[in-house]
Order: C-alpha cells, then structure tokens, then sequence
C-alpha cells in the first residue's frame, strides 16, 4: 500500500513535483527517534494485551500492497505496527513507523484506521510524501466465496491532511475480488482515487490496479506460514506521467495463536526519479 | 469542516452492513480463559490441533474425492504422520478444506463455528482460575452465544444413521474418532481435577491418546454422556451440545460418501448433504451448484 494509502510515496500523489506550486504551509516538527519509539512500545503494548491474528486476513502493507476481500470478523480488534525503510534512486531514503487499528463494527464490516510517519519530513514533504496522514476505512464484504463466485467486497478510505504538507481530505474507494483454489488464493484489487487539493501538473483523479497471489508454504498443509506477492499498477501522479509499476512479495509468519510477524520486499520498476528501488517492511500483526 | 467532507464514505457502508446483516459468524467470545490449553497444557493442545487439522483435511478430501478405501489408507498415514509431530497451532479451516468451504458454505460454517465452541469449552475448563461456579457461568455464556448464531446446530429428530462411512475408511474413522474422544477425556481431566492434578491427568490421557490412537471403539466411547460423567452431570448443556457437534460430524462423513468425481456422484453428494442441513435446522443455499 505504500504508493497509495498508506502514507509513502505517491499516497498524497505529489511525489517528485518540484515545479509544482505548493502551498505555504509551515514545516511540522520531525519525529524525534524517541517519540517514535514511544509510538511503537504503544502500539505493540496495546496489541500485546489483545490476542491474534488469522494468517491469511491480508491487510494492506502488512506486508504487501495486495489485501483479500475478507473484513475481520465481527467483534474482532486487530492492531499491527511496522517499521518500513526505502532506498531510494536518488539517495534521500527514508524510514519510519506504520501503525494500524482494524475493528468488526458489524457482520461483514471492517472498520479501521492507520496512519503512517516517514523521516526526512522536511524533504519528503517538498516531494510530496506525507507524513502524518490519518487513513479512515470502511471496508464491506458484499458477498463470501462461493462455487461460483469469488469473495467480493468494497472499501473507502477518507485521508484526512493531518499530516505535513497535506492540502485537503482525499477519497479512495477500492474494489477488492478473492478466489481461492486448492493450494493458493488470488486476489485483484482496483482503486480509484480522488485528491482534495492538487497542484497545476498534478492528477486529482487516479487509478491504481493490484493483482496478488499467496499461497501456504509448509509441505504438511499447516497453515502458519504464507507467501505472498503482487504486482501494482498505478496512475503517475504527474500529468503526461508515465505508469508505476511496482512488484513486491513477503511472508506471514504465525509466532502465536492470534499474532503474526510479516515481512516484505518491493521495488518500483518505472517512475519518478526519486522512486523506491527498495523498500523493506517488517511488522506484527495481532488479532482480539 | 471541508476537512471532514469525505467522511460519508465510512458511514455509508457501516449503514449497509447494518442493514444487510450478513450471515458472518463472530469472532469468539473473549475472556481471561481464552487460549489456556495452549498456554497451560501445550502438548495436549498439538494433538487437539492435529485431530483439528485430520478433521478438515478428511471433510475435503471425502467431498472431493468421497470415502474409500484407497483413501483411507492415503488420510490415516496423512494423520498418523501429524499426530507424530504434531501441530503447534490451530488451523485456518478455509485454507485446509477449500473446496469443502466454497461448495457447502452452510455446513463448513455449521463446522467451524462448532469448532470454535468446543475449543472454548476446553479453554474455559483450563483456565488458572477455574473453579466449579466459575465454569458452570462462562460455559453458560458461551454457550448462550453459540446458540445465538445462525449455524448453531439444533437436534434433529430422526435417529443416528448406520456407519457406511466407517466401514469404507476403518482406519481413518479409529483414528479420528480417537481423536474425539481425546477431547471428550481432556474436557473430563479438566472439570474432574484441580489445577494441580490436571497436569497429572493430561498427561496420562496423552500418553494414553498416543499409543492406542488406532485402537478399534464405538462410537459412543467418544461421546461425553459416556466416557466424561463430570463433565455431563455438572455442565450437561455443554455436553448435550458437544454430543450433537459430534454425531453431526459423523452424520456428513455419511452423507459424503459419493464424493464429486462424477455429475452423477456429485449430485447425489449435495442431495445428502441438503437433506443433512435441512434435517440440522441449516441453510441449504450455498450447498453444491459446481
């Protein structure tokens, strides 16, 4: 997800607009390493008095941009916190702490929030990465698989300018399809985007498009151990832009009933000049 | 409040799934008791996990490919190499029977949901602080709860089918029927003893588990109103409902013996399972219709 609501690049779309004409915002003081810190045991204490995760409920960036068309089950709280790190191509890499909050409001209903820090703010927001951004998400699962029909659902994320250099409220509505088969399951995700406020040379209006596939590792059939990958396909912020192509994988790992660690790898294969040749994540994942 | 413009969105679909109430089960019912086999008792619960992961993995392939003998010699030495080394955690029943959780929809909820209560029941009889008052009001809870879910099995009032199943997969059928009536001893270990001597109990109902799994039983060796007085005569909802989950197993296994390698077995296959649903007070919508 990082390129889309999660807060990394290309989320608020302004990545690489140098030219671009910014409002005058004031700066937002950098996230110190110790508050980070504070951030992260926080988040991780709250988790630790909750309890577990189903391994195959994929949420996005944990690890990778693809999630299923499941909600998490009614009256289930899910926490998860990762540290994410991108090099990037022209050398201003950045790294900083995810976190996010999912509960089952009602049957088939997900609701959620997340938000997401990035270091370097100062630069990141003259390229347009914000940092600080509150996700809201809806996510409804129209219908369970079936024999003839995969599981289908629909999420909406309401990003709110919290964070640095954010200019207005952005929606993001996503259609999420999830089908499995006898050893692994496929999913395909398409979002549309709308921003608040843009720039001259910016596109207000975005599309991004995610197919994924994950499949249970162990050779006993168990299911404690998944892989996963996907590849992204999404609009270039910049007008005239070409495509972002990204390609990722990573893998869950059950380390207790209801807690999973995950990790993940990707790289954007075209886009601005100050892409993501690397970005690792690592995180846990913890369901009540 | 341009800020909170797109905060609609949200509230359209949380009224939406208001509206639509979906069929989704819950997540379990959540206490202090939650995970204590795991934590208190571990090698009790790897085998639990290995008997849970042969159930599913048997319910799949009987749906796929029907009960044979072929496969039964294929699933038992399946079984007896989990049970050998057994699994630490529980499965994810959509990932072991696929097929079985997209086809009978009805009955694979009806299963899971079973699941999901007798695993609690053992937590609740596990738990550090458990005593007799204490259990007899979280096992009411939960099972209040569970019967306030759609795919809460209620008594048919016809009676137990004969055992074609059991006859065709002998082998399979010993060895998860000791599996079952590992639960039904560890429920009886659990609510007969205090919690020093549950550790001494445990023990020896594993030991026991481990070198007669393949032993030949009756089916009502594995039932609670038999081989776990305790827990019957002080929690007796609890085992009524647990006997039911267990005949209900049995019940499908019966009803799956077709398989779906052909049209003809394959509709023959979900006309049973149908019938076992309409007989357990289930959903038929969603069965069959490959």
């Amino acid at each position: 997800m990082d390129g889309s609501l999660g807060g990394g690049e290309g989320a608020r779309g302004r990545e690489g607009d140098r030219s671009s004409p910014t409002l005058p915002l004031s700066h937002s003081p950098p996230l110190s390493l110790a508050a980070t810190l504070v951030l992260s045991l926080a988040a991780l204490l709250i988790t630790a008095v909750a309890r577990a995760q189903q391994l195959s409920d994929l949420e996005p960036e944990r690890p990778i941009s693809v999630e299923d068309a499941r909600p998490v089950p009614y009256r289930a709280f899910s926490g998860a916190v990762d540290w994410t790190y991108n090099q990037r191509s022209d050398a201003l890499n950045d790294y900083g702490p995810g976190f996010s909050l999912l509960y089952g409001a009602a049957r088939g209903l997900e609701v959620g929030a997340s938000l997401r820090y990035v270091t370097r703010p100062g630069r990141n927001a003259g390229r347009g990465i914000s940092s600080g951004d509150l996700f809201v998400h809806a996510l409804y699962g129209i219908r369970p698989e079936s024999a003839a029909w995969p599981a289908l659902a629909i999420r909406t994320d309401v990003q709110f300018p919290t964070g640095l250099d954010s200019k207005g409220t952005d929606l993001h509505l996503t259609a999420l399809a999830t089908r499995s088969f006898d050893a692994f399951r496929l999913h395909a995700n398409f979002r549309f985007s709308h921003l608040g406020a843009t720039g001259p040379t910016e596109r207000s209006e975005r599309y991004e498009g995610i197919a994924g596939l994950d499949f249970l590792v162990s050779r006993r059939g168990l299911t404690d151990s998944l892989l996963l990958a996907d590849i992204v396909v999404r609009t270039n912020p910049i007008v005239s832009g070409r495509a972002v192509i990204t390609i990722e994988a990573g893998g869950r790992q059950r380390i207790a009933s209801q807690t999973v660690l995950f990790a993940g790898a990707g790289s954007d294969l075209t886009g601005l000049h100050d892409r993501a040749k690397v970005r690792v994540r690592v995180g846990v994942s913890h369901i009540y | 409040m341009k800020r909170l413009g797109y905060a609609w969105a949200p509230l359209l679909l949380l009224a939406a799934a208001v509206v639509s109430a979906q069929p989704e089960e819950r997540f379990p019912p959540k206490g202090s008791w939650t995970n204590s086999v795991h934590r208190f008792f571990p090698d009790l619960d790897a085998r639990l996990n290995a008997v849970r992961y042969g159930r599913w993995r048997a319910v799949e392939i009987a749906w796929v490919s029907g009960i044979n003998s072929r496969l039964d010699q294929k699933f038992s030495s399946y079984l007896l190499g989990l049970l050998a080394d057994p699994p630490r955690f529980a499965p994810e029943p959509e990932r072991v029977a696929p097929r079985f959780a997209r086809e009978a929809l009805p009955v694979f909820r009806a299963l899971r949901w079973g699941q999901v209560f007798e695993r609690q029941a053992l937590d609740v009889l596990a738990a550090p602080d458990a005593a007799p008052r204490l259990n007899e009001e979280r096992l009411r809870r939960i099972a209040a709860l569970y019967r306030r879910e759609r795919w809460a099995l209620s008594e048919p009032s016809e009676a137990e089918v004969a055992g074609e199943a059991m006859r065709a997969a002998p082998v399979s059928a010993r060895i998860l029927l000791a599996g079952t009536r590992l639960f039904v001893l560890a429920a009886e270990d659990l609510a007969a003893s205090d919690f020093g001597q549950q550790r001494w109990r445990i023990k020896a109902t594993v030991a026991e588990f481990d070198r007669s799994s393949t032993l030949e039983r009756s089916p009502e060796q594995s039932t609670y109103h038999l081989a776990a007085p305790t827990v019957t005569s002080r929690f007796p909802v609890v085992a009524e409902q647990l006997d039911r989950l267990r005949r209900f197993r049995l019940e499908l296994f019966e009803a799956l013996v077709p398989g779906g390698t052909t049209p003809e077995s394959r509709r023959e296959r979900d006309e049973r399972v149908r019938q076992l649903a309409r007989r357990w007070g289930l959903p038929v919508e969603g069965i069959g219709g490959r």
